[in-house]
């Protein structure tokens, strides 16, 4: 076997057990690695009705068949397992250092099941592994955690939870690498309901690769494809914050709680923040972008702080119409400190202000104005969230929880399946109405990142073209169903949405690296398995097509900027979605035949024979 | 006809220059101003920036129309009198 190890590490944590799982190479070529090869894991311990929060529910941490290779922007790994905040699949990557050294101990991945009775972190290193106690790191920051596990256990890398993950917040975060982040989902709260501070990974352990010297050629192609990109260009010099003035102009970036568009976006620019502070770039291991962005010299108190990416300056800034990057920067850091997802509590914040405008909720209610613009409000709330104090504990229930306990319309809450809908606004761009709507995670802007195809990238080798980005002719949903199973892929492959190798230099570098023949159709052939055993997934923890929606409060159109007057025709993009994808239009479950196609047999008996 | 091409976040950088005006003839489409940019600032564009073939920015620039945030791909396509012009480097995401 090639490309990987062939194993995972399978902890206990409630028996303090670790043994290995030996994966078939069958099984990798079919689920790939990453989210996909979790989701195939994952599948195998659900029952329907499992608490995301219980010791029986997985937690499953993956790297993929390129991670610890030479090909360019692949040190990422996937985190998965239920999600607490939606009750569904959940899942999250990040990149840094972790990915590689977790590859290095000698593990394709982890899963970790149960709950210890005392805190405890995971060491592994060079193909051995042990569970060492973590009851001194509790309460610890997540920099701080990182820290002190790297002096007591030397030369590792540190994925760990903060106190937000010990307090089983719904979208508590796992952080690496400083502050890298698996934001989403609140898989932070699953490992701390296990007990589990920390993951600490080290070694320099290899698979074989199927064709060394090509797949080593075929990285020094991809680093002359990235050195010409000019995209990659732009996110080296101002990272992921490059966008705002765009999305402005395209009424993409949603603004005061997804009611308007427009706003001075100069002040919270890329350009903004270089001018106004001394910038640093970060980059994950091998990657010749370094699109992260550290702030230096922040304050007497914070000599270096991670930047703000784009979904966090958005969130905490028009989101909440705040446009002083000094407060974005300190919630940012709070959020990473304490491990939590900055989407999901800006979008909080921002309904929050929202309902404090409507006269819901008072002074009395919040200990403070909750007055739109307000940076030290939006810091303070953030605080508040984490700390579960006052309101933050509302606020930290996310938009749909919050709307339900207010007796409000639930219409008014900016998520999709209960997660936080994150900074593209689905009227900007319809194909990504769809893909917020059928996203196996609920709202989320990485599979797929639809807004790249109607501004003109396209993929040519599956027939995935620009079209009109204000309308769903023209196979808008088929077309988005593609990318969607295409942009999962990168998370099996663990390969980062940026990197501007086309779909078949992806194929070859996954040949070279596994040896099987691979061709960008069956990328989008195992693609699409990977969304469909997530949907299986979430079809036997209760999911139908009426969770397949978007709230009101984005789906009716604005009154100005780049999307005035329009709205997605979703009805007619989930039929055309549905259709494609061989999916049941009354009960949202992948058809029987389309299971059996794809190789998910015991999901075609679980869905339909049971 | 009065049209004004504004180079917007690191098209700026690129281009040298934060806007400009162009006279065009009455009836110019979009390729005709983008002729005109190349007359203008071709010397300072890095390379990759832009197409000979097409004689068009690469298609990893983004022109959209101010206001209504229509965005411009045919070279044929008819501009019209007092219009402002927005490029920008496709790079959306993270
Ligand atoms: S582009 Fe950014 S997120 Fe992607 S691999 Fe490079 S540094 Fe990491």
């Amino acid at each position: 076997m090639n490309g990987y190890h062939g194993k995972f590490l399978m902890v206990d944590l409630t028996a303090g057990r670790l043994g290995d799982l030996e994966l078939s190479e069958g099984t990798l070529q079919k689920f790939i690695g990453g989210a996909g090869l979790a989701a195939h894991l994952l599948y195998d311990r659900l029952k329907p009705g499992l608490d995301p929060l219980s010791p029986e529910s997985p937690l499953i941490f993956a790297t993929g068949p390129f991670t610890g290779s030479a090909v360019p922007m692949v040190s990422r790994y996937a985190l998965a397992g239920l999600s607490p905040l939606t009750g569904f699949w959940g899942e999250a990557t990040s990149g840094g250092q972790f990915p590689f050294r977790l590859k290095g101990s000698g593990y394709d991945g982890i899963m970790v099941a149960g709950k210890a009775d005392r805190p405890v972190y995971l060491l592994m290193n060079n193909g051995k592994a042990e569970l060492k106690e973590a009851s001194k790191f509790w309460g610890m920051d997540t920099y701080a955690t990182q820290r002190a596990i790297k002096d007591e256990a030397g030369n590792v890398s540190v994925a760990c939870i903060g106190p937000a993950g010990e307090r089983l917040l719904k979208y508590a975060c796992v952080i690496n690498d400083h502050g890298r982040a698996a934001g989403r989902c609140g898989l932070g709260a699953v490992m701390g309901s296990k007990n589990l501070k920390a993951i600490a990974a080290g070694g320099g352990r290899r698979p074989s690769w199927a064709d060394e010297l090509g797949l080593k050629q075929l990285a020094k192609e991809a680093r002359a494809v990235i050195k010409g990109d000019l995209t990659s260009k732009g996110f080296s010099e101002y990272g992921t914050l490059i966008s705002m003035d765009m999305g402005m102009v395209l009424g993409d970036v949603p603004v005061k709680y997804f009611t308007k568009s427009v706003f001075p976006a100069e002040r919270v620019s890329g350009q903004a923040l270089r001018q106004q502070y001394v910038i640093g770039n970060y980059a994950c291991l091998g990657c010749p972008v370094a699109c992260g962005r550290e702030v230096q010299d922040f304050s007497p108190e914070l000599k270096t702080v991670d930047g703000p990416e784009y979904e966090t300056a958005g969130a905490f800034g028009p989101l909440c119409l705040n446009f002083d990057f000094n407060s974005i920067i300190r919630a940012n850091h709070l959020c990473n400190a304490y491990g939590l997802d900055t989407i999901s509590a800006g979008v909080s914040i921002a309904y929050a202000m929202y309902l404090y405008e409507l006269g819901v909720l008072k002074k009395s209610d919040a200990g403070m104005e909750l007055k739109w613009g307000d940076g030290e409000a939006v810091v303070k709330l953030t605080k508040m969230i984490i700390d579960q104090e006052g309101i933050g504990k509302l606020l930290s229930q996310g938009t749909l929880r919050m709307a339900k306990q207010l007796g409000r319309d639930p219409e008014e809450a900016a998520q999709v399946k209960g997660m936080e809908i994150p900074m593209h606004d689905p009227r900007a761009f319809h194909g990504m109405a769809i893909s917020y709507a059928t996203g196996p995670r609920g709202a989320c802007h990485l599979k797929g990142d639809y807004f790249n195809v109607d501004l003109g990238k396209r993929v040519p080798e599956l027939g995935i073209k620009s079209r009109d980005r204000l309308s769903a002719d023209n196979d808008k949903a088929a077309m988005a169903a593609k990318y969607q199973s295409l942009k999962d892929l990168y998370d099996s492959l663990l390969l980062c949405k940026f990197s501007p190798m086309s779909a078949t230099m992806i194929a070859k570098a996954l040949t070279l690296t596994t040896g099987w023949t691979c061709s960008p159709n069956d990328l989008l052939a195992a693609g699409d398995r990977s969304i469909n055993i997530k949907r299986a997934i979430n079809n036997r923890l209760g999911l139908t097509r009426k969770d397949d929606k978007l709230p009101g409060i984005v789906a009716r159109a604005l009154g100005e900027g780049g999307t005035a007057g329009v709205a997605p025709d979703l009805d007619r993009m989930l039929k055309e979605y549905y259709a494609h994808r061989q999916w049941d239009e009354e009960t949202g479950k992948p058809r029987k035949e389309k299971l059996l196609e794809l190789g998910l047999q015991q999901a075609a008996k679980d869905l339909y024979e049971k | 006809m009065k049209v004004k091409a504004v180079f917007k976040g690191i098209m700026k950088d690129w281009v040298g220059a934060a806007e400009s005006d162009f006279d065009l003839k009455p009836g110019a489409s979009y390729g005709d101003l983008l002729r005109e940019i190349h007359l203008k600032f071709g010397r300072n564009l890095p390379s990759g920036l832009w197409n000979r073939k097409r004689k068009a920015f690469d298609e990893s620039v983004v022109a959209l129309v101010e206001g209504s945030g229509e965005k411009l791909d045919e070279l044929a396509t008819p501009l019209r009198e007092g219009m402002r012009v927005d490029f920008f480097l496709l790079a959306l995401g993270g």
